[in-house]
């Protein structure tokens, strides 16, 4: 109850309001949020199929992180910082948004494969495999993963805007409970 | 003109299905945002290259022959996830300026990949000078982000 | 360095091209073409000019005399304004003729299309890029 009483009150604040009644800021800050997703997907995705050993076989992978991903970086926060103010310009819905809890769940579980990933004792051994087709398993793991995920998370995202399980309107127990209607 | 096909093919079955249907636009259209990160990366990695960017140790034509399956697989499938949503309402892309202007820049982008882009790419830093290189990155950018803002403007035209 | 944020800005760019499915916001998936309603009396209760839909709050006179309360769904404020709309002409109290699309879980909405203001003046509603039926100039 805290936490809707919480974004109650964010929906109530002007820059909440203003955002929400906009007429240009909210297409701006959502189109952001999809370009940087073309971007940080788009160069995600190669570097998890060079990770899966199907493409760019020829470049190390070592090659790909120190030059593709500092781009995907800014991107990513972009991304971030968007995502963000979407949720703040409609706070209620989108937090009882059964796909946007959905994508959250997924953005974490694609967040903790990428911190085990570069965090792990394979990476630092990175010189080892950095030039071979075929990875270690883990690294193929942690591309495969990132792949579904990040796939995952796109449909999710796309989802929220349909209001098929909205709680404004009765809906089965389940989806109740899921979404934490406050009836 | 050609509205008389456009009413057609919307009336069709598949543009039926697909308005009767709650779910099917919807499912095809995040695919077809998956499509587009796909192609973003591989248009990107070697647009990138082209100007000097990201994987510039590689040679351009490697990093191009890579891409190149991604690319057009990329591409077809766009098209194949366009072409149901555009059968749910073609009469509204008809009369769209936006949609005219995305598929004129779509055609003129992927003509200029397939042809100046790949024999550039392909023939590499020993024959092409990298001012050129740079030109041509900058076209299929350009090219490609003029697809994209026609496509974002059919929804606000 | 300008190298860098030159590309930067091209790379965004062409990823604009992101724009089409975020535009098309399915009218299928929410509403049925095949169940149109035409309100000939329906009054404003309240006004929602918000993102990424403005919705009319109506309460409506149905033929056999009861009183209806519907959600009528439009397009952006954005493009609401640039067809003629103002935040003055749909104020609570004001009489409307509206027509659109039921939504399909049998709920009180409707996709707007026409809505015909006090003075005569009919404006499209419609969420462009919804693939609502018959959208034309």
């Amino acid at each position: 109850m805290i936490l809707h009483n919480l974004l109650q009150w964010m929906a109530d604040t002007p820059w909440s309001v203003g955002l929400h009644e906009s007429r240009y800021a909210y297409s701006i800050v959502e189109s952001v949020h999809v370009w940087t997703l073309c971007i940080f997907v788009g160069f995600a995705v190669f570097l998890d199929l060079r990770l899966l050993g199907v493409t760019l076989k020829g470049v190390p992978v070592s090659q790909i992180t120190e030059r593709i991903l500092p781009w995907t970086k800014v991107a990513f926060v972009l991304m971030v910082i968007s995502g963000v103010l979407l949720f703040f310009a409609i706070p209620l819905r989108t937090y009882h948004n059964v796909f946007f809890r959905l994508k959250a769940v997924l953005l974490i579980a694609a967040a903790l494969n990428a911190w085990v990933f570069h965090n792990g004792g394979m990476y630092r051994r990175l010189a080892e495999w950095d030039n071979d087709a075929v990875t270690p398993r883990a690294a193929k793991l942690a591309g495969a993963f990132s792949l579904a995920l990040w796939v995952a998370i796109i449909f999710s995202g796309r989802m929220i805007a349909y209001n098929w399980f909205d709680c404004d309107k009765p809906e089965p127990a389940v989806i109740d409970l899921l979404a934490g209607c406050v009836r | 003109m050609l509205l008389p096909y456009f009413q057609a093919l919307e009336a069709g079955s598949i543009g039926e299905a697909i308005r009767d249907s709650t779910w099917l636009f919807p499912f095809i259209e995040a695919f077809h945002l998956v499509g587009l990160a796909v192609v973003g990366g591989a248009v990107l990695l070697v647009d990138f290259r082209l100007l000097g960017l990201g994987l510039r140790r590689q040679p351009v034509a490697e990093l191009a022959r890579d891409a190149q399956p991604w690319l057009i697989g990329g591409v077809l499938f766009m098209i194949g996830s366009g072409v149901p949503l555009f059968l749910a309402e073609a009469i509204k892309c008809y009369y769209s300026f936006a949609f005219w202007t995305k598929m004129a820049a779509l055609a003129l982008a992927i003509i200029f990949s397939f042809t100046v882009r790949r024999r550039v790419a392909l023939a590499g830093e020993a024959r092409v000078t990298p001012f050129w290189m740079r030109v041509v990155g900058a076209t299929s950018i350009l090219l490609w982000s003029t697809v994209g803002w026609g496509g974002r403007w059919i929804g606000f035209s | 360095m300008r190298r860098q944020l030159i590309a930067a800005a091209a790379a965004l760019l062409i990823t604009a091209g992101a724009g089409p499915a975020r535009a098309h916001h399915a009218f299928a998936a929410e509403f049925d073409a095949k169940q149109p309603v035409k309100f000939e009396k329906a009054v404003v209760t309240k006004m929602e000019w918000t993102n990424p839909h403005t919705w009319i709050h109506v309460d409506v006179t149905m033929p056999d005399g009861r009183k209806e309360a519907w959600a009528i769904e439009a397009g952006t404020p954005n493009v609401l304004f640039r067809r003629g709309f103002t935040k003055d002409a749909l104020l609570p109290g004001t009489a409307i003729v509206i027509d659109g699309y039921r939504a399909k879980d049998g709920s009180h909405r409707a996709n707007g299309r026409n809505l015909t203001l006090p003075n005569g003046q009919t404006l499209f509603l419609g969420s462009s890029g919804t693939g609502a039926p018959e959208e034309k100039r």
